[in-house]
């Protein structure tokens, strides 16, 4: 069974509609111009917003959400956040993909800038054992280094069978590991 | 959980703000425990001081707590909670956020009702604690817990500023309750009101009005588009 499948799924404003299904070690790639339903697509999957039409049917699962803009506790400290999350993920933090990001673990979320608040919601989507990734413009004020560390990152876990969900405007960054591209 | 919702609704400005308004709450019982009496009047006219407390205590309650309440559910709806929608699931999230207000609220009421009898037990001479405020605090709770289903059933992060509407709106309720007691309104909104506090129904009845509510909450939740 997939872990969630759409059935002419869509909203009446968006005049399209959406059939595919997520399995297990998918990548599904969503590429697209502004304003074709990249989001929309997005908030269909993770359940914010109910079809108008068609229907979805989604297994119970863990999802590892990273919204198009970053959405984190702005005044609390980045090591106490992190800490937190591992601890209601009851997973470990991932030094690796931390200490290559280079966050500044010791300033509060708001004295980050818009880069390092994008690699912090990053590596806290990544903690806990998700059972699918999504991911609405990863790149999002990502530096080219940084861009590089993710796509690694991704490419490791790919490997490691977890799915995901990506939707950007480089699609060519992440194309060969996608085995479904929707191009809205 | 709980200590993600603490993490970010004790920050350190807004630790700073009630720390700042439980310290002029202090000072404005103060004023009113405060008496020129001399010892021996205050000792004879026990009764009459301890009623005369009591009753402008009530009123000054009845009048801050909403504002309290109000202080610490406001930021209930939070962009930041939307990822941990996906990984834990609404119903988990929604469960745990009702779980640490309710707490909160138990831990304000107790420094409110430690207060209630510290100030004048130290400052007068008047003073004898008694059970009686025990049932007054029980009621204040329950309001602030109707407070608190009201804010998170209403108020989103977009508009929280009209979050204020709801204490001024409970104020004014119970002036309207103290002045002509009407069970109607009592009904629908069941209000801390010295006429209805002494009846045990009302007591049961506003249990169930917030059970109501905390389902009407949890449903909301579940199949709001967020």
């Amino acid at each position: 069974m997939p872990l969630i499948s759409l059935n002419q799924a869509g909203k009446r404003y968006l005049k399209k509609t959406f059939s595919f299904e997520i399995n297990k070690s998918d990548f599904v790639l969503v590429s697209g111009d502004n304003g074709n339903g990249k989001t929309t697509l997005i908030q269909l999957i993770m359940g914010f917003t109910r079809p108008d039409v068609g229907f979805i049917e989604t297994k119970k699962l863990k999802i590892g959400y990273l919204p198009e803009k970053a959405m984190l506790p702005m005044f609390v400290n980045v090591k106490a956040y992190l800490n937190t999350i591992a601890k209601i993920k009851k997973s470990k933090l991932d030094q690796q993909l931390l200490l290559a990001f280079h966050i500044p673990v010791v300033k509060s979320i708001h004295e980050l800038s818009k880069g390092n608040q994008q690699k912090l919601a990053i590596v806290s989507t990544f903690m806990g054992k998700p059972d699918l990734i999504i991911l609405d413009e990863p790149l999002s004020g990502l530096d080219e280094e940084s861009t590089m560390i993710l796509k690694t990152h991704i490419e490791q876990k790919k490997k490691e069978g977890m799915s995901f969900v990506v939707s950007t405007h480089h699609p060519e960054l992440f194309i060969h590991m996608a085995n479904q591209h929707l191009k809205l | 959980m709980i200590k993600y919702l603490y993490m970010h609704l004790f920050y350190s400005k807004k630790r700073f703000i009630l720390v700042s308004a439980m310290i002029l709450f202090i000072l404005m019982m103060t004023l009113l425990v405060f008496t020129d009496e001399s010892i021996v009047e205050q000792r004879l006219y026990q009764a009459e001081n301890q009623i005369y407390y009591e009753s402008m205590m009530r009123k000054l309650l009845t009048m801050l707590c909403p504002f309290f309440v109000i202080l610490l559910s406001m930021d209930h709806d939070q962009q930041h909670l939307k990822p941990l929608f996906g990984y834990f699931g609404r119903m988990k999230i929604t469960i745990y956020k009702l779980i640490f207000h309710i707490l909160v609220l138990i831990w304000l009421y107790l420094i409110l009702l430690m207060l209630y009898h510290i100030l004048p037990f130290f400052l007068t001479h008047y003073y004898e604690i008694d059970t009686h405020a025990i049932y007054f605090f029980e009621h204040l709770f329950l309001d602030g817990m109707i407070i608190v289903l009201f804010t998170f059933i209403f108020i989103r992060d977009k508009h929280k500023a009209l979050s204020v509407i709801i204490p001024v709106f409970y104020i004014v309720l119970s002036f309207i309750e103290e002045d002509h007691p009407s069970l109607i309104l009592f009904y629908l909104f069941p209000v801390y009101s010295s006429y209805f506090y002494t009846l045990t129904l009302a007591y049961i009845y506003k249990i169930c009005y917030i059970c109501l509510g905390l389902i009407i909450i949890l449903i909301q939740m579940l199949y709001e588009a967020i």
